[in-house]
């Protein structure tokens, strides 16, 4: 049966990869074009600036830089104006002969004054109109660091939560839902890499520290075929490079965590390395309040490190790492997690038309627990680590068509966990090891002035490799069969076949309409018994038994720029559906057990929804209002009676308000506020005594909510004297929960001292000042 | 055993020093009434007992209502019958019963025409050697009492064993107590030393119980202790399921207690 499965998607496959030439092979330039192709980086620093825009002047015809700046344009012989712009900086016009294939890097000055950058009108402005992206968030950076947030660190993850169709798992959290999808189906990339758990100190924090970033990007639907593995989202952050041109300090001192990035040149405008570091000391500030805490320890660190060398004009190469760890200890007890990535890459321009990229990619994340216990140690040791190879190429065929191709190959191992007292080894989960395939094509056209078409397709795989046992249980979770499989066999593959396809239709220069559909294989699961999450929650691979989640997903948006671009307006509804989501069985038995895949449930899901977004992205007042409506629903058929159920993330209404006010070019004033449905939840309906203790009844799963959530965050920025101008310094006060609102982070139902029962509301941030101060020599 | 939850509240008080708890109304649901039934045989004292009782609303701090007029027979796989009878409203006890190791019980109750079975496996009787006493200031039970209590006892050569350990406070039985474990983790055949939930104080009398228990008693206690606590960072919530059919809410188990009290 799967045999015939197989067959037939190799067939459809192949048809649509030949259907594919066809409509490329239909469009191919002339021989008088010529090609202009390059970099373009800021002057100050040499970095290279992403999606930024290349048009010739009085006419549709432009590029948009990729992911590591680099450009191509074609056009006709000729002589022509071409403009290079990008938000935050001074456009630069270039008198241009194409005579023969002209490579042109550019660089571009920073605009000077903060204030008029925002008005200078360039054609990035309508990108979110015209471009076919459909359901992205992208963040700027720099922007970013107004906005309050809790004891002032900047984090891109809280700021993304303020957008539409994504929300926080929890009170300060860093984790995210992106519309209706779990925590898990989140592909969070960090300069390719995945990162398995973003969120340090049980997630206030997550791993990103923004010194350290160049660029966000949030893919809600309409996901690109350049990646794959998750259902829900891909979030790709980006590092920077590194100061091209001179030595650079510059850092942060928080009242909780501090920051110090060391950047420059390491042969000026050939290679550059950054180096940027974080810790908190929330141990050290909290030790004063708690009493016998001399042992204690808790905080995390982590490092970003980057370096970059170009090897000629056509070559480059970098190599990215991350280390993070967060470290929780007492005298007797020792508790860390966190996450490593490597990620070195080769760009190459084979000619002004065809840019590859090949990256090797190690990724791991592990914890670990140490105890002492009647004079012995004990031990327990977790992990998954992944050695990941792509290759992906563009290739811009003509001013109408730009192709993008390429493979990837993950070899997962899984660690589930390893016991130990006193270093000997008591019991451990069998390893398990998996083979994650992918290749994909997609054509980026303009079909006519109106209409601009980005479709492609991806075909993944998932394989699973000896040697193990591989057991199959009944639904009573007792082992139905068991099968030995030696070293190296393959013996369970998946193949998935996944369309993207995204289009843009212009109603006039500032409106459009957009259209994306996408279907995504998720073939690793996060598997959670607590409702929100924790360190130890277990990654497992699909198996035999455990199906890939599938995610399908249509997406339609109208996105409209008015009042000469001051305001920009979009609105986008969205349907989603879930097969084969995962999920534990009530009261299931999770440390030490060997046959995890017995205390499983599979299920589906459903997530709809309308989110509206109207930003004010000019003038003195800038901010933006975002609103989603949505429901997001699970079923199971040991849940519940096998009814559909509310997602503990299903919050009806969803509501950001951010706002910044600059009041003089050296003061800029902030205020959040946000306003969310509180989540589904299950409380009890009724109680009884086992052993002389409390039992709650429960009726329904997820059929209670949580009050609901409302919060406001102010902030201020305040830029200080320096002597030089190139150093700069400034403070940033915020404070978060200003009217103190007694959010409740759990509700407890239990016995009190008097013997009789009621609710407790644990509310676990009341109003919260910081003040930070960032520098930079 | 290690308890995320306790580590996440540690957590969660170093961090939120602004952190504050209260009692709120909380509108809930209310659903029909249903059958709780508690049936334990304690194999080295003989006794068989079981109460039966009805659930209540969550807000309704009346005591549980007592079911009375049940018929109740258990009878073990070697043949032996024996009847429980009705000692105070709700609560009924056979003694005398004879328990070998390995022995399996049915219980089953009769009550208003429907018939509520339960089997349980006779465990091995294991006694409780020491108990070893730790200072533990700061630590995950600080909030209660510096003082952290192990119980010691050899486990069994080549079978499975399942364990809770209760303690009383001033012969005051802590019932939220649940320390289970297994020797699956522990190491069969090993000497096993279970830290006790809870911290301990000074200047009281501490008694610690050893069962050794059945692995139906294991598993219902071990729901019990995943549910302790509630919200966010706990597990998600459901009914435990005991091995009554018919679905009656509680369970039937079979255990050897031993005990050792100790002055701290």
């Amino acid at each position: 049966m799967r045999i015939f499965k197989m067959t037939y998607q190799m067939n459809l496959i192949k048809r649509l990869f030949t259907g594919l030439l066809f409509l490329l092979v239909v469009n191919v330039s002339s021989a008088q074009d010529f090609t202009l192709s390059g970099y373009l980086r800021d002057a100050e620093t040499g970095e290279e600036l992403l999606y930024a825009t290349v048009y010739v002047e009085g006419s549709s015809k432009g590029a948009t830089t990729n992911l590591y700046g680099f450009y191509s344009l074609t056009l006709p012989k000729g002589s022509y104006q071409v403009n290079y712009s990008y938000l935050g900086y001074e456009t630069k016009v270039l008198t241009l002969n194409f005579s023969s294939n002209i490579t042109q890097n550019v660089e571009l000055e920073p605009s000077t004054n903060q204030l008029e950058e925002v008005v200078v009108t360039n054609k990035n402005e309508d990108d979110n109109v015209t471009s076919t992206e459909v359901s992205v968030l992208s963040l700027d950076i720099k922007k970013i660091k107004k906005i309050p947030v809790i004891f002032g660190e900047q984090d891109i993850v809280k700021t993304i939560q303020l957008l539409p169709g994504v929300s926080a798992n929890s009170e300060g959290g860093s984790g995210f839902f992106v519309r209706g999808g779990s925590a898990d189906q989140n592909l969070i990339l960090l300069d390719e890499a995945p990162v398995y758990n973003a969120s340090h100190l049980l997630g206030f924090f997550s791993v990103f520290n923004s010194d350290a970033l160049k660029d966000v990007k949030l893919y809600k639907g309409g996901i690109p075929a350049q990646y794959g593995g998750r259902a829900s989202s891909v979030m790709d952050v980006r590092m920077r490079n590194g100061n091209m041109k001179e030595w650079d300090i510059s850092g942060g001192l928080g009242l909780i965590s501090s920051r110090l990035t060391v950047e420059g040149p390491i042969v000026k405008d050939k290679g550059s390395i950054i180096v940027s570091g974080r810790r908190t000391y929330a141990d050290i500030i909290a030790k004063p309040f708690l009493d016998d805490s001399d042992d204690l320890s808790l905080y995390f660190y982590d490092l970003n490190l980057k370096a970059n060398y170009k090897l000629g004009e056509n070559d480059r190469i970098y190599v990215s790492g991350y280390l993070g760890r967060d470290v929780l200890g007492t005298e007797t007890f020792g508790f860390d997690w966190g996450n490593m990535t490597f990620t070195g890459r080769w760009n190459h321009i084979f000619n002004s038309k065809l840019f590859s990229n090949t990256s090797f990619v190690y990724s791991e994340y592990d914890y670990g627990f140490e105890i002492e216990n009647g004079g012995s140690d004990i031990t327990l040791d977790a992990g998954i680590y992944d050695y990941n190879l792509k290759q992906d190429y563009n290739y811009y065929l003509n001013n109408n068509n730009k192709i993008t191709f390429g493979w990837q190959g993950i070899y997962h191992q899984f660690q589930p966990y390893t016991f130990a007292f006193d270093d000997e080894i008591r019991s451990t989960a069998e390893e398990r090891n998996a083979l994650e395939g992918g290749v994909y094509i997609a054509n980026q056209q303009k079909v006519s002035e109106k209409l601009e078409m980005n479709y492609g397709v991806r075909l993944t795989s998932f394989s699973n490799i000896g040697a193990y046992n591989e057991k199959m249980f009944d639904t009573e979770g007792n082992v139905e069969s068991e099968t030995a499989y030696s070293k190296g066999d393959f013996y369970n593959n998946y193949f998935n076949l996944e369309p993207r396809f995204a289009a843009t239709y212009l109603l006039d220069s500032k409106s459009s309409i957009k259209l994306s559909y996408n279907r995504n294989a998720q073939y690793l699961h996060l598997l959670s018994n607590s409702t929100a999450g924790s360190p130890t929650d277990l990654w497992i691979p699909s198996s035999p038994l455990v199906e890939p989640t599938l995610a399908n997903q249509v997406a339609i948006g109208y996105f409209k720029n008015f009042n000469n671009n001051n305001y920009k307006f979009s609105v986008e509804a969205y349907y989603k559906n879930l097969q084969n989501t995962v999920d534990y069985k009530d009261g299931a038995e999770i440390f030490g057990n060997d046959n995890i895949e017995s205390e499983l449930v599979f299920g589906k899901g459903r997530a709809y929804g309308t989110e509206f977004l109207l930003e004010k992205t000019k003038g003195k007042f800038t901010g933006w209002l975002s609103y989603t409506l949505s429901k997001s629903e699970r079923q199971y058929d040991e849940i519940n009676n096998g009814a559909w159920f509310s997602a503990r993330q299903d919050r009806t209404h969803d509501i950001s308000i951010v706002g910044i006010y600059q009041v003089t070019p050296r003061l800029s004033l902030s205020a959040s506020w946000v306003y969310n449905t509180g989540d589904a939840v299950t409380f009890p309906a009724g109680k009884y005594f086992i052993d002389d203790n409390l039992v709650n009844l429960y009726s329904d799963r997820n059929g209670d909510r949580m009050p609901d959530y409302h919060r406001m965050d102010l902030g201020a920025t305040l830029k200080l004297n320096t002597k030089k101008k190139s150093n700069s310094s400034e403070l940033n006060f915020s404070i978060y929960n200003a009217y103190n609102r007694l959010n409740a982070y759990s509700i407890t139902f239990d016995t009190n001292e008097a013997g009789s029962t009621e609710a407790t509301r644990l509310a676990l941030f009341g109003i919260i000042p910081s003040l930070t101060w960032n520098f930079k020599f | 055993m290690i308890n995320i939850k306790d580590i996440t509240f540690l957590f969660l008080s170093l961090l939120a020093f602004s952190s504050c708890e209260d009692v709120i109304e909380v509108e809930l649901d209310s659903v029909e009434s249903q059958i709780v039934i508690e049936a334990t045989i304690d194999a080295g004292n003989q006794i068989a007992s079981v109460n039966i009782s009805k659930t209540n609303d969550f807000y309704d701090n009346n005591s549980p209502e007592q079911v009375s007029d049940a018929v109740i027979i258990l009878k073990s796989d070697l043949g032996n019958t024996y009847t429980l009878s009705e000692t105070s409203p709700g609560t009924y006890i056979t003694n005398n019963i004879l328990t070998n190791q390995g022995e399996i019980f049915n219980l089953m109750v009769e009550l208003d025409g429907k018939i509520y079975e339960a089997s349980s496996q006779t465990p091995v009787a294991v006694n409780l050697d020491t108990i070893i006493q730790a200072n533990f200031p700061g630590g995950p039970f600080s909030d209660e009492g510096d003082i952290l209590l192990s119980a010691v006892w050899n486990d069994p050569d080549n079978q499975e064993n399942f364990y809770r350990v209760r303690a009383y406070v001033d012969n005051i039985f802590q019932s939220d107590n649940y320390t289970l474990l297994n020797d699956v983790l522990a190491g069969d055949g090993e000497e096993i030393t279970a830290s006790i939930a809870q911290g301990f104080n000074e200047n009281t009398t501490v008694e610690v119980e050893l069962l050794s228990t059945d692995e139906a008693y294991y598993d219902y206690f071990f729901q019990l202790s995943s549910l302790a606590g509630s919200g966010e960072g706990s597990t998600t919530p459901y009914n435990p399921k005991g091995n009554f059919s018919n679905d009656a809410l509680g369970y039937f188990g079979i255990y050897y207690s031993s005990s050792i009290e100790i002055q701290l």
